[in-house]
């Protein structure tokens, strides 16, 4: 059945038509699917965040086909909770050529959703430009979520605050940055701090 | 036929081969139609076998390529749109699965070290997703990582101590760099003074010298005249003495002299007596001669011839008298003169007699001088002495005060310069 889905290319570029509106169409259920201690889920997705590559534990985590996900973008596991700040400073960081590590609340095609510690980085080519970037996931440090969602839930509130979205997303960004002023230290030594 | 794998089918399609191979050779002895079935099946089988193979090794050389772009260090090679469901199937997801491992080892490994490159330390490999040599790989690396954040941590702790210490030491040593160039200047300053001074102490005690010899020469002389004095004073007490005497000699001879005066003053009266006897008896002659009448006529002229006599010799006593007197009172002025003489000569010897005690007074004085003199002068020579050594001293502490004022200004340039070393040293080690 698989080898029929992903047959010819412009199946696939329908594929990732229907999953955008799968996205949109998946409702979660509130059941949370917890990853395993040593699994790692991966994809790799062009310089625009279509996925290029979606390893078998993402597919299998995300209850997605290789099919459903190669070419679709990679809001296609977008959990609606999940703060536009945080995607905000991920694309900034890993543009910049730099990694970045957020704790991410990802929805499968089932409706379940699922929490990673991602770890997203630019993959440059051999003339060191960026080529695309990688994404590995890890089962995230179950003592730090709490904090983690009582955080995002704030900055959720902040976007759905204000009338425009650019302005919600502006300020959600400046109370995430009012946060790390706050502890001190930079994004990525807070978020390994955790 | 519809197959999840071109290897599954290539082995149904080998199989059916064989079986209808066996199948053809067991319909050899009945006949030639059913020979034909069996080998126009077996044709059939044999070619989907041939399409089976060649799909196979497609496949089987696009895990290769992805394998040598892996090998080459192509860490996003992949094999997608795996369809295999069977064994190779499960290669393709092993190479991934593999090939995921070895991208997500690599990229922690690097981002790990790119931020201690930037001289960071919070960042370690995520060991989850790791395992055996990976995660042991991924153990050292963070254990690294870890003693370099201490090492680094204890450098920056050092960097700070050094930097708090050296730069006190270095402002100290600055400060000390300073304070011995003022005192080189001082020091040379009164070097100066002190040689003008020498020089001109020296001078003093050349004078000096020269003054002190030339008042040895004027004590010698001194001595020298004293002791004339001494000698001329002596032979003046002789002479005094001699005077002295020869004044008692002469009072005895004008006592003697007045002795005479005295018995010739006696003699005189006596003469004088005589006369006035005679004259007495002259006068009584006369009267004696008047009665007698011209019988004593010629006795008569006789006793006032004698008369006359006895008048003369009156007359003349009493000028001896008169001269006697006046020897008497010429030689007691004599003895007065010759007692003032002697009283004269005695105070003069009285006078001699202190002089030359003064003069041998003076005498030892003049000797004393003239010895401390010679003392003087060794002192003054000696002062002159010293002062040449202690001017040769005082140029060399000069020199000495401008090396010590070169090696100051040379000391506070080396610690400027080492200052601004170790400045930049710190701003070195501050960015590692
Ligand atoms: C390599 C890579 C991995 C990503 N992984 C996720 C993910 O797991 N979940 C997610 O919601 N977004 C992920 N994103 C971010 C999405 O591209 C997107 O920005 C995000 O889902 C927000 O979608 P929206 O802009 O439509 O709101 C990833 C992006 C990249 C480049």
């Amino acid at each position: 059945m698989q080898a029929l889905k992903a047959r010819g290319r412009s199946a696939k570029a329908r594929a990732g038509a229907g999953s955008r509106k799968l996205t949109r169409t998946v409702v979660p259920s509130g059941r949370e699917r917890v990853m395993g201690e040593n699994d790692l889920i991966v994809s790799k997705t062009d310089l625009t965040g279509r996925i290029t590559y979606a390893n078998d534990v993402f597919l299998r985590v995300a209850r997605l086909s290789e099919g459903q996900t190669v070419g679709a973008p990679h809001s296609i596991i977008r959990h609606p909770e999940m703060p536009r700040a945080v995607f905000k400073l991920l694309w900034e960081t890993i543009k910049a050529g730099d990694e970045i590590f957020a704790y991410v609340n990802n929805l499968a095609a089932d409706g379940a959703n699922y929490w990673v510690f991602a770890h997203v980085t630019p993959s440059f080519g051999a003339d060191g430009t960026i080529i695309g970037y990688h994404s590995n996931r890890r089962a995230p440090e179950r003592r730090v979520l709490p904090f983690i969602m009582e955080t995002y839930a704030r900055l959720k509130a902040e976007e759905g605050r204000h009338a425009s979205r650019a302005a919600g997303l502006n300020a959600s960004s400046g109370l995430l940055g009012d946060l790390l002023r706050e502890k001190g230290m930079p994004y990525d030594e807070f978020i390994f701090s955790l | 036929m519809t197959s999840s794998s071109s290897l599954s089918e290539a082995a149904i399609l080998s199989g059916l081969a064989v079986v209808l191979a066996g199948a053809t050779l067991a319909s050899l002895p009945f006949g030639q139609a059913p020979v034909a079935v069996a080998a126009a099946c077996l044709f059939v089988t044999v070619v989907l076998l041939a399409i089976s193979v060649r799909r196979l090794r497609r496949r089987l050389v696009m895990v290769a390529a992805v394998c040598e772009r892996a090998a080459n260090g192509d860490l996003e090679a992949r094999i997608t749109g795996i369809r295999e469901t069977d064994a190779l199937g499960g290669l393709m997801h092993s190479i991934n699965h593999q090939l995921d491992t070895v991208d997500a080892f690599t990229r922690e490994a690097m981002a790990t070290s790119a931020v201690v490159r930037d001289g960071r330390f919070f960042r370690r490999i995520m060991r989850r997703g790791l395992r055996g040599g990976f995660a042991r790989a991924a153990d050292v690396i963070n254990e690294a990582t870890q003693a370099m954040a201490d090492k680094f941590t204890q450098f920056a702790r050092t960097t700070d101590r050094f930097e708090t210490e050296l730069g006190e030491a270095m402002s100290e040593v600055r400060r000390a760099a300073e304070d011995l160039g003022e005192t080189a200047d001082v020091m040379s300053t009164a070097t100066g003074d002190c040689s003008d001074k020498a020089g001109r102490i020296d001078e003093n005690a050349r004078t000096m010298n020269a003054e002190v010899a030339g008042v040895a020469a004027s004590v010698s002389q001194l001595v020298a005249s004293v002791e004339e004095i001494g000698l001329q004073v002596s032979s003046a007490k002789e002479i005094t003495d001699r005077a002295v005497e020869q004044s008692h000699t002469s009072r005895t001879a004008v006592a003697g002299l007045e002795r005479s005066a005295t018995q010739i003053s006696e003699i005189v009266e006596l003469i004088r007596e005589i006369a006035e006897q005679t004259n007495l008896l002259a006068l009584n002659a006369t009267i004696e001669a008047a009665r007698a009448g011209e019988a004593g006529k010629g006795f008569a002229v006789v006793a006032s011839e004698v008369k006359g006599l006895a008048t003369q010799s009156a007359r003349a006593t009493d000028r001896i008298t008169e001269q006697i007197s006046a020897i008497v009172s010429e030689t007691d002025r004599a003895v007065s003169v010759i007692s003032g003489v002697a009283e004269t000569i005695g105070e003069m010897a009285r006078i001699s007699d202190t002089i030359a005690h003064a003069v041998e007074q003076q005498s030892t004085a003049a000797r004393d001088i003239s010895e401390s003199m010679a003392a003087a002068r060794t002192g003054t020579d000696n002062v002159s002495t010293d002062i040449t050594i202690i001017a040769g001293s005082v140029g060399e502490a000069g020199a000495a005060s401008h090396n010590l004022r070169d090696a100051a200004t040379r000391l506070q340039s080396r610690a400027s310069h080492l200052e601004t070393e170790i400045e930049s040293y710190l701003a070195d080690a501050r960015t590692l």
